[in-house]
């Protein structure tokens, strides 16, 4: 008797064929293997054809298919559970003012006087009256700048507002304060500790690293009035609450593993490898600081082999875009990035409010508009109804345009489940919001990622397993030995 | 397959291709050379063409790894495509009768 064989993609990754199902069980094969099974030529007694069977790769009776078919379409359903919730990650540019000049900045930020880019309090209460129209129960409100803090009163009236609205719509709320930690903290402190406040700073590495690109206006570094804000802030509130985010640029390439020696020492548990984005001073800048996608991809290959050494020694320290990609590989749990979603996250998972009330799927498509192409403004709190908003052909355009699953090239790629798209990039790159993966830097990193985590994940290295499996549980290494 | 200096030539069937197919076959070799797609008839043409004739031996190689993979799909793509509809039904909207349209996919697959 035969069996019947379920929807798979499969590509060559270390050397072996690597078979992704619809859910993301994975399995590698060799040739033989590989060619035994699509022939129905497995013998049904060998050690493959059960692997291939408990993984839902292949059924052999009408019953087995159809709980393989509904055991699989749970699982999808759950990786899609982002879908459900809708948006609840909505960010809010304060102000567009900022007190530094970072040459790799994707904002475009305006002068430190320059207040007409503000935004008001009445505009904030409006996005917050529109925040909590979201059908999500968990609503994260995300200050962003340019330097957010420059407009603390408005930030000060949001929080407030938005935490009477919470308890009137029975909602949970959450506050992230994007910083770069370089204005006057001491009054403001209190307010941060009092209200729970998440901070999201920026740290490029050593004093030297740090200041090389992360300047005030006038040139001069900002790393010492940082740290002494870090310090203080650790002092009066959660450590947990506070996290750090770093921006390659070509100076850094070769400087990785002294950027993760400085998160080490100052105390952070992990650290984002984040590759520059086109936008802004960034794109301006990009015969200066860009790179070409290669060189992010050796660096990331170097600096997870010294994260993984780190911890080998006992020191716990995450690589987080590898946790959330290993999140999606290893669990049937579905991860809230909104930057690698299918269908994409922008404007679904994720929106942005401008300082004039404009709103946006991403902080990109507000650069985007930043740098005179506002194709992607969805509405405008004052004047449009939040079914306007949502409802807008944009998001219809965006959310069918960015299916993995119907994309070119991505429908076929083994890394589809794992992966999503980025619409707003692909039409920057391209002038189409669907994109051209054979020329995206974006598909090339992320494939590239993919092998790297991939080839460790063959390896089958117990030592590299259970480090992953601590970034994914969230457990240091010593207190998941002691359960 | 037919190989000159600098071009590779593939002849496809149409009833062993689609549109999938011809995506796949556009990956990986983007920079090095130039995909040309004809129909003609009821075969679909497909000619590989670098202008490095020094590389043409490892595209070669590329494209034989790209057919394998092609043929490999082709049989799953029959198998398939209407489990893969059936998931993504179940998965959203619970299907009343999924035992019965389970054994009908089931005894016809075999």
């Amino acid at each position: 008797m035969s069996y019947t064989i379920l929807p798979f993609n499969v590509d060559i990754v270390n050397n072996k064929h690597l078979l992704v199902g619809m859910a993301g069980d994975y399995i590698f094969l060799d040739d033989l293997q590989l060619h035994s099974f699509v022939n129905h030529r497995l013998d049904k007694n060998s050690d493959i054809y059960f692997d291939l069977k408990s993984k839902n790769f292949l059924a052999d009776s009408s019953d087995n298919l159809r709980n393989a078919i509904d055991m699989t379409a749970t699982r999808y359903r759950a990786k899609k559970g982002f879908l459900k919730e809708f948006t609840n990650l909505h960010m809010m540019v304060i102000t567009v003012r900022c007190n530094q000049e970072c040459k790799y900045c994707q904002v475009s930020c305006a002068g430190e006087d320059a207040k007409q880019y503000d935004m008001t309090s009445q505009v904030a209460y409006k996005i917050v009256d529109f925040i909590f129209q979201s059908p999500s129960n968990n609503i994260k409100i995300e200050f962003q700048g340019g330097e957010s803090t420059l407009n603390w009163q408005t930030i000060v009236d949001t929080v407030i507002y938005a935490e009477r609205k919470s308890k009137i719509f029975n909602k949970n709320i959450e506050f992230v304060i994007c910083t770069n930690l370089t204005t006057n903290f001491t009054d403001k402190i209190d307010f941060i500790k009092d209200h729970n406040i998440v901070i999201s700073t920026s740290l490029d590495g050593s004093k030297v690293v740090h200041n090389h690109y992360r300047t005030y206006k006038n040139g001069a570094g900002t790393y010492d009035t940082f740290l002494s804000n870090l310090y203080l802030l650790r002092e009066k509130c959660n450590i947990n609450n506070i996290s750090a985010l770093m921006t390659t640029t070509s100076y850094t390439l070769d400087k990785i593993k002294l950027v993760i020696d400085e998160y080490v020492k100052l105390g952070f548990d992990g650290i984002f490898l984040r590759a520059i984005n086109p936008y802004g001073f960034a794109d301006s800048n990009k015969t200066e600081i860009g790179y070409k996608v290669e060189k992010f991809i050796d660096m990331y290959k170097e600096a997870l082999q010294y994260i993984l050494e780190l911890n080998k020694q006992g020191i716990y320290f995450v690589e987080y875009y590898t946790r959330l990609l290993l999140t999606r590989i290893l669990t049937p749990f579905a991860t809230g990035f909104v930057d690698l979603q299918s269908p994409s996250g922008a404007g679904i998972s994720g929106v942005i409010y401008d300082y004039n009330g404009d709103v946006y799927p991403a902080d990109e498509a507000r650069m985007l508009a930043r740098m005179g192409d506002r194709h992607f403004l969805m509405g405008n709190v004052s004047v449009d109804t939040y079914a306007q908003v949502f409802h807008s052909s944009i998001l219809k355009d965006i959310a069918n345009n960015s299916c993995l699953e119907i994309m070119p090239i991505c429908s076929n790629c083994v890394f589809m489940s794992y992966c999503g798209a980025d619409p707003i990039r692909n039409y920057l790159e391209t002038g189409d919001i669907m994109g051209d993966r054979i020329v995206s830097d974006f598909c090339k990193k992320n494939k590239a990622i993919f092998n790297i985590i991939f080839s460790y994940l063959d390896s089958g290295d117990k030592a590299i397993m259970d480090i992953f499996w601590s970034w994914i549980i969230h457990r240091k290494l010593n207190s998941n030995e002691n359960h | 397959m037919k190989k000159n200096n600098n071009t590779v030539e593939i002849v496809f069937h149409r009833e062993t291709y689609d549109i999938c197919d011809i995506q796949l076959a556009h990956h990986n070799i983007s920079d090095k050379c130039m995909l040309l797609l004809d129909i003609k008839g009821d075969d679909l043409l497909v000619r590989l063409v670098c202008n490095d004739e020094l590389i043409i031996n490892d595209i070669s190689k590329e494209f034989l790894y790209l057919l394998s993979q092609y043929r490999v799909r082709r049989i799953l793509a029959n198998e398939n495509r209407l489990i893969r509809d059936l998931i993504v039904e179940q998965a959203f909207k619970p299907i009343a009768n999924l035992e019965e349209r389970v054994n009908e996919l089931y005894n016809t697959s075999i």
